[in-house]
């Protein structure tokens, strides 16, 4: 067994050290610190995924012993996981968090923390774990053919765990075989990546399972295989694991959340993938993501496992100089995407044309040329999954059956997969739009970053069905760092019915011309044909996506033609603007057993010294007690007689509400509020409000939403309605677009699509 | 010795070819533990002894007729997580019935790479790696082992239910069906 250093960590005392500065210059590195080590010495059995690092840094009696009981629970599962179905058709995501769980175990083994007995004992049922489920699980998986987040995960864990335990004093032979199978496999998951390193499986599969496993990919084969594993571009496609953490930090949208891209739809992303890159690139641009882009109270769920903010404390770097260029760049890969930025990445437009799954697209979805617009922050368009009641989707010609794991035929619909979900051409109705087979779907036309404007040709998915399509292009520019122009250019040789679809978040209402869109964070989307017909359907759906508003709207513009032709204005404007930061200076109560109504707790809240931050949970910005019910107050003095809003931390859960003693009604903001800092409008005021906040925070790792352990973050303001306000006239002549705003005049050269 | 370490000797038998090490690996496909079963399988495909054949069709026969116990519905149990997990267990299936649930596919799996290993065209051997590649009864992970012997042995006979085989709707089964199929005409 590898056993003189901790695996992963090549300097423990370094990481003591760093995290001792950081803690004692109170960085925000040190806080994050600091809120792991409180958790776990406070909760250890609801946090044992932060154990072990906290014994490794500590190395205080009662920390390791919390780590010996974190992993003695963990094994003792074993026997009953044998008679789970997640254990037997779903081991993929077993083996990660495995693979982890006995890096743990060989931490501890270095602070020499186990006795022989036990140590041996606990190895050996971790090493059989490993082999009859994990082992055969890889196997299942054809080689080479199979490269993906499960099989990255299985030869993960093979190589992992067989390097652990290969060597004396244990030298498993077991451990041996494992390894083989395993660390064989792992540079044809780098190099079987594309070269965009985008795996195509969609941004929540790439950001939580793909990225996490990539450090682990490259500490192992450093270790064991030697040599440079990070930058080295691998056979058969090309891919790098740097080029995979780069397209991770791509995916981080300007306001905190994951591209929509493909399966799953937005998400709050994971943090210690970003950490790896800049620890292993020394590229401040990483730091920059993680120190002033993330947030930090939330817990997301890598690879199936909860410590996300152990690996990134261990790899974050330690600042060294300052990040010159822009935080969100515009970028593109020419095979599957590009998005352009505008300079302060108020705006921001991604057009993907990624290479869709053929026959039955579930992953990697039909999307040619679809388009997601954020402004401020705020998402306009959706994209992603639907819940499960919402069958706008099941369409005629989607249906599948399906063997579920030789237990019970299901069927299902994968409509949701498909063209007819996402914001592109649909032509001749034909909303199940699929390839029948491999081939290239796409390619870039145009890319010009200092012109901000992208353009992708998609004929081909287009031609396999109807043999006449000429020419199906979008291009989008960005313009005056202010609104977008999209083109949509669709010519065949005979007449089709074509539709331009797109999926704009719920609140739509018809304009003169195109229609607007206002957002819940106070973001107004005014899209418009200024070439085209104004034809159009709209139609509410509700549970798609799933998340963020719950719903959208599905907007169809219309028209017949061998050459079909639409320019779109789509210009969006802020609403609201903050008047007032109200974060600091809130009287903070604990409530421990949950027991207090608000009477009592505004009571109370009045006499509490305790004053703090509404920004994180108490116990992550300070040393008070890791409870999960917590009670706010603050006065505060809105506009008088003027509509206000009252912004509140994203993710607040449980979250009641009151001001001046009458309770606010959250509930439309419940579930927008994973993902979004809720805008709650206020009553009108005459003078100061005094406003009171009941909510919880995850104080378990055990118990989680989704992907995510729910924690707050956020910063609370004040809102009022902005006076720059209003879209007064746009309009396409003579090769130039005009448009009149209250914010100002804008003409725009324009040249269409030939 | 424990279970553990008459797996540990599997995989070390493994490691040293000879009479020796096939005997006891022989032997240890009869071990009254399914995981040492599951080893010995493993470490004869790694040994690639045709000898070896007779004992591996003797523990695919012995497979095939446990009984496999499904629960009447999913408990995916948690991964990675310190809390154990709570299946659905009727109190009425036999011990025996479970360890078969337990193992699952993973000594049918182990047997048949191993039979590709050694590849020799048995017609014994053809005629359960064609069975287990059509019976979508069989966990997919038997099918698409199953089908990946075939390819290493590489008999003309197994073409029908290799191209069957190659119209799974399991990912896994089919694809190894399909390279089997290319080994075949070469």
């Amino acid at each position: 067994m590898e056993s003189s250093q901790p695996f992963c960590i090549t300097h423990p005392e370094s990481l003591r050290g760093k995290l001792a500065r950081a803690e004692r210059d109170g960085t925000l590195m040190g806080q994050v610190w600091a809120s792991v080590r409180r958790r776990a010495q406070a909760r250890p059995e609801a946090f044992p995924w932060f154990a072990p690092l906290v014994a490794v840094v500590t190395q205080d009696a009662q920390a390791v012993e919390n780590a010996r009981a974190a992993i003695r629970s963990y094994v003792s599962t074993f026997d009953k996981l044998g008679f789970t179905t997640g254990l037997h058709f779903h081991f993929w995501c077993f083996a990660f968090p495995h693979a982890r769980w006995s890096l743990y175990f060989q931490w501890l083994q270095s602070l020499g923390a186990w006795q022989p007995e036990e140590e041996r004992r606990l190895a050996q049922q971790i090493i059989s774990f490993q082999f009859v489920n994990f082992f055969s699980g890889l196997r299942t998986k054809p080689e080479p053919e199979c490269v993906d987040n499960q099989t990255m995960s299985l030869a993960l864990s093979n190589g992992l765990v067989g390097h652990l335990f290969r060597r004396a004093p244990l030298g498993s032979s077991i451990a041996q075989r494992m390894y083989d199978d395993g660390a064989r496999r792992l540079p044809s998951m780098l190099g079987g990546m594309p070269q965009s390193g985008y795996s195509g499986e969609g941004s929540t599969y790439q950001d939580f399972v793909v990225g996490p496993s990539v450090p682990f990919m490259v500490e192992l084969l450093e270790r064991a295989e030697r040599g440079e594993w990070f930058a080295r571009s691998l056979p058969p496609n090309g891919g790098s694991a740097e080029s995979v953490t780069r397209m991770i930090a791509r995916e981080w949208m300007p306001g905190g959340l994951l591209l929509p891209w493909d399966h799953y739809g937005y998400q709050l992303p994971c943090r210690s993938t970003i950490a790896y890159a800049g620890h292993r690139t020394g590229d401040p641009w990483f730091a920059e993501l993680l120190e002033n882009h993330a947030g930090w109270s939330h817990d997301v769920n890598i690879g199936w496992g909860s410590d996300d903010l152990v690996w990134s404390l261990i790899w974050w770097p330690e600042r060294r100089g300052r990040h010159a260029g822009k935080v969100f760049p515009s970028w593109r890969e020419p095979e599957i995407g590009a998005a352009v930025v505008s300079d302060d990445a108020s705006l921001y437009l991604m057009q993907m044309w990624d290479p869709s799954t053929p026959v039955c697209p579930s992953r990697a979805h039909v999307n040619p040329n679809a388009i997601i617009l954020s402004a401020w922050g705020s998402p306009l368009t959706v994209d992603g999954v639907p819940s499960r009641e919402c069958t706008a989707f099941n369409f005629d010609d989607t249906w599948r059956e399906v063997g579920y794991m030789d237990m019970h035929r299901r069927k299902f619909n994968f409509g949701s997969g498909c063209g007819g979900s996402h914001s592109v051409i649909i032509v001749d109705g034909w909303e199940g739009m699929r390839a029948g087979a491999s081939y290239q779907q796409a390619r870039l036309v145009e890319f010009d970053e200092a012109g901000s404007s992208v353009a992708a040709d998609v004929t081909p998915i287009y031609r396999e069905r109807w043999p006449d399509a000429c020419r199906v292009v979008r291009r989008s520019r960005l313009c005056e760092g202010r609104f977008w122009l999209i083109e949509d250019l669709v010519q065949f040789e005979g007449e089709h019915d074509v539709a331009a679809r797109w999926f704009f978040r719920s609140d739509v209402s018809e304009a003169a011309r195109g229609f607007v869109i206002d957002t819940a964070e106070g973001v107004r989307l005014h899209f418009l044909p200024l070439v085209g017909p104004d034809v159009k359907t709209m139609k509410a759906i509700k549970g798609y996506p799933d998340r963020l508003d719950g719903g959208s709207v599905m907007v169809d513009f219309r028209q017949r033609g061998s050459e079909c032709r639409w320019l779109w204005l789509a210009y969006p404007e802020q609403t609201r603007e903050v008047r007032e930061d109200i974060s600091d200076g809130w009287q903070a109560m604990a409530d421990a057993d949950e027991s207090l109504d608000y009477p009592r707790a505004v009571e109370k809240l009045r006499r509490s010294t305790l004053r703090l931050p509404f920004t994180q949970p108490a116990f992550m910005l300070s040393d008070v007690p890791v409870t999960r019910r917590w009670w706010y107050r603050r006065t505060i003095s809105p506009p008088r007689g003027r509509r206000w809003w009252l912004r509140l931390p994203r993710q607040l859960g449980d979250a009641r509400l009151w001001a001046d003693g009458h309770e606010i009604d959250l509930q439309p903001h419940r579930l927008r509020m994973q993902l979004m800092a809720p805008h709650v409008e206020m009553p009108a005021a005459n003078g100061d409000v005094e406003v009171c906040v009941s909510c919880t925070a995850s104080v378990s790792q055990l118990e989680r939403t989704g992907d995510i352990a729910q924690s707050f973050d956020g910063r609370p303001a004040i809102l009022v309605p902005s006076d720059r306000c209003g879209l007064r006239a746009a309009s396409y002549r003579d090769r130039i677009v005009t448009v009149e705003t209250a914010a100002g005049r804008w003409r725009v050269a324009h040249e269409l699509m030939a | 010795m424990n279970v553990y370490d008459r797996m540990e000797s599997c995989i070390a038998a493994s490691r040293r070819p000879g009479r020796e090490s096939l005997s006891s690996l022989l032997k240890a496909l009869h071990d009254e533990a399914w995981e040492v079963r599951y080893s010995a399988a493993v470490a004869l495909g790694d040994l690639r002894d045709p000898a070896a054949v007779d004992g591996l069709l003797a523990l695919l026969k012995g497979e095939d007729a446990a009984p496999l116990f499904s629960q009447p519905g999913e408990c995916m149990g948690s991964a990675g997580s310190t809390l154990a997990s709570s299946p659905d267990l009727p109190q009425s299936v036999a011990n025996e019935t479970l360890e078969a649930w337990r193992r699952r596919g993973r000594v049918k799996q182990a047997a048949c790479f191993a039979l590709g290993s050694i590849a020799k065209p048995d017609p014994r051997v053809l005629e359960v790696l064609h069975r287990y590649a059509l019976d979508t009864a069989q966990d997919y992970m038997v099918r698409a082992a199953a089908c990946k012997a075939l390819g290493q042995i590489a008999s003309p006979e197994s073409r029908a239910a290799l191209q069957a085989a190659a119209n799974d709707e399991e990912w896994c089964t089919k694809t190894e069906a399909r390279k089997a199929l290319k080994a075949l005409t070469g």
